[in-house]
């Protein structure tokens, strides 16, 4: 049963999408005001639109065999390990093809897009839009963020990325120069945030709801809001008592 | 604070190797005596710590680093070599390649950091997964004493997370070597409870402990 708030919001949303021109402005507010679009019926409908994906027109898979890729190694040892994500009420042979799937969407993109490199965590973001949308529904949406807004991740080194999280430290420096003094004497860098910002947070976040707000609010918003958020997520460190990134936190202020 | 006469030391310690080589594994047998098949790969670098009372005068606080294997994180993950003073390099005993990349591992912790006295840090190397020692490419797994003394590794352990098999001798031999080098290295003392922030220690610039 839906809340008052969830009802009224799914109206306004029908009405965004309905509209001869999609309404992708509209769509933008709702997914980063409060509840974002709070269920999957929702998201598999706003989310195509909010990188401009035409979900009627995914092209098949043309490329090589992707049992020949190769990253094909590498990948499948991180699929294996991608366990904690999967809902727990999933069977095992429903597990074994969600993996699958993932591995699949994950070579498929390597394939087609050659000059892009593998990283540890790009599983943590594909597997939120295959557990929401499916197989093409995954490849069609992160085949766009690869080509924007992670395509910086994706280099052959991590030069960018880390430019990205020196971002932080002015934000930090904002919010607490205590700690910013801090955490620049331990001379650790702001390395500890690099998880965050390369799963979109999918790597220390536990449930799936979670996972999917975060997609909401960024698919929705400039690719460097996850610096941000990370900015932000520490300020709630210190009253928080249930996020795992607490732990990342705790350790560097204990 | 530590009691009195009682001595604690806080030692910080590298665990590095290949990726899936079972490195998150080792540490959470280690730390909380426990084995999962579900640990997910390791991004940048993850921490844990385990206190050990090492004799009736000695507490020791492990400070474990798990660095992740992915080589692109490498000029990331280097920044926390720094301070170790003792290194765990990790493969898998069921894929060749892994054991192959031992020595890169090797020489890149001896490229990166040392102790006071110029001297590489002790390094203890573990066949992880003998568990599944039928599948290995290990004929003779004694001929690792040859390899160690040519690499400069401490010693070796075969383990296992899964079955937890030699991880605690391991991990008490890396200490001892570690005790010992802190004994003989001729480096001033902070305070009084031993442990070692840096704040008014000579050979490093003034900082904090980062963790």
């Amino acid at each position: 049963m839906w809340l008052h708030w969830q009802r009224e919001k799914e109206l306004q949303i029908d009405e965004a999408l309905r509209s001869s021109l999609v309404d992708v402005e509209a769509l933008r507010r709702h997914a980063v005001s409060m509840g974002g679009l709070f269920h999957s019926d929702i998201r598999r409908r706003v989310w195509p639109k909010l990188v401009g994906v035409n979900m009627y027109h995914i092209k098949p898979y043309e490329g090589a065999p992707l049992t020949e890729h190769k990253d094909r190694a590498q990948v499948l040892l991180d699929v294996r390990r991608c366990s904690r994500r999967i809902p727990e009420h999933y069977s095992e042979t429903r597990r074994q093809e969600l993996q699958e799937k993932l591995l699949r969407v994950i070579l498929r993109l390597l394939s087609e897009h050659p000059d892009l490199h593998y990283y540890q965590g790009f599983h943590d973001i594909v597997i939120t839009f295959l557990l929401v949308g499916g197989e093409d529904f995954a490849y069609a949406i992160v085949n766009v963020l690869v080509q924007h807004h992670i395509r910086d991740f994706m280099d052959a080194d991590m030069d960018r990325t880390k430019v990205i999280i020196c971002y932080l430290r002015p934000l930090l420096r904002l919010e607490s120069r205590t700690l910013e003094r801090f955490i620049h004497k331990s001379e650790c860098a702001y390395y500890f945030c690099l998880s965050w910002l390369i799963t979109w947070f999918g790597h220390v976040v536990r449930r799936l709801d979670e996972a999917c707000r975060l997609v909401d609010f960024l698919l929705a918003s400039h690719p460097l809001m996850p610096v941000y958020l990370s900015g932000a997520v520490r300020e709630n460190a210190h009253t928080h008592t249930h996020t795992t990134t607490q732990t990342h936190f705790k350790l560097f202020l204990d | 604070m530590a009691a009195q006469g009682k001595k604690e030391h806080l030692y910080k310690i590298l665990v590095i190797g290949d990726l899936g080589t079972g490195k998150t594994s080792i540490i959470k047998r280690y730390v909380h005596q426990f084995f999962s098949p579900h640990y997910r790969a390791t991004i940048g670098v993850d921490f844990a710590l385990k206190v050990l009372n090492w004799d009736n005068s000695t507490t020791i606080r492990l400070q474990l680093w798990d660095i992740a294997g992915q080589e692109r994180f490498g000029n990331m993950t280097r920044v926390y070599y720094k301070e170790a003073v003792g290194a765990f390099v990790v493969f898998d005993v069921t894929r060749l390649s892994t054991f192959e990349a031992v020595q890169m591992w090797k020489a890149d912790l001896d490229n990166k950091v040392l102790l006071p006295n110029g001297k590489a840090i002790p390094a203890v190397l573990l066949a992880n997964k003998c568990d599944l020692a039928s599948e290995g490419f290990l004929g003779n797994i004694n001929q690792l004493d040859d390899y160690c003394r040519e690499k400069g590794f401490h010693a070796w352990f075969e383990t296992s997370a899964k079955e937890n098999i030699g991880i605690e001798e391991a991990a008490r031999s890396l200490v001892a070597k570690i005790l010992e080098n802190d004994e003989t290295i001729d480096h001033p003392q902070p305070d009084g409870d031993g442990i070692r922030v840096g704040e008014e220690d000579g050979r490093a610039p003034k900082k904090t402990k980062c963790c």
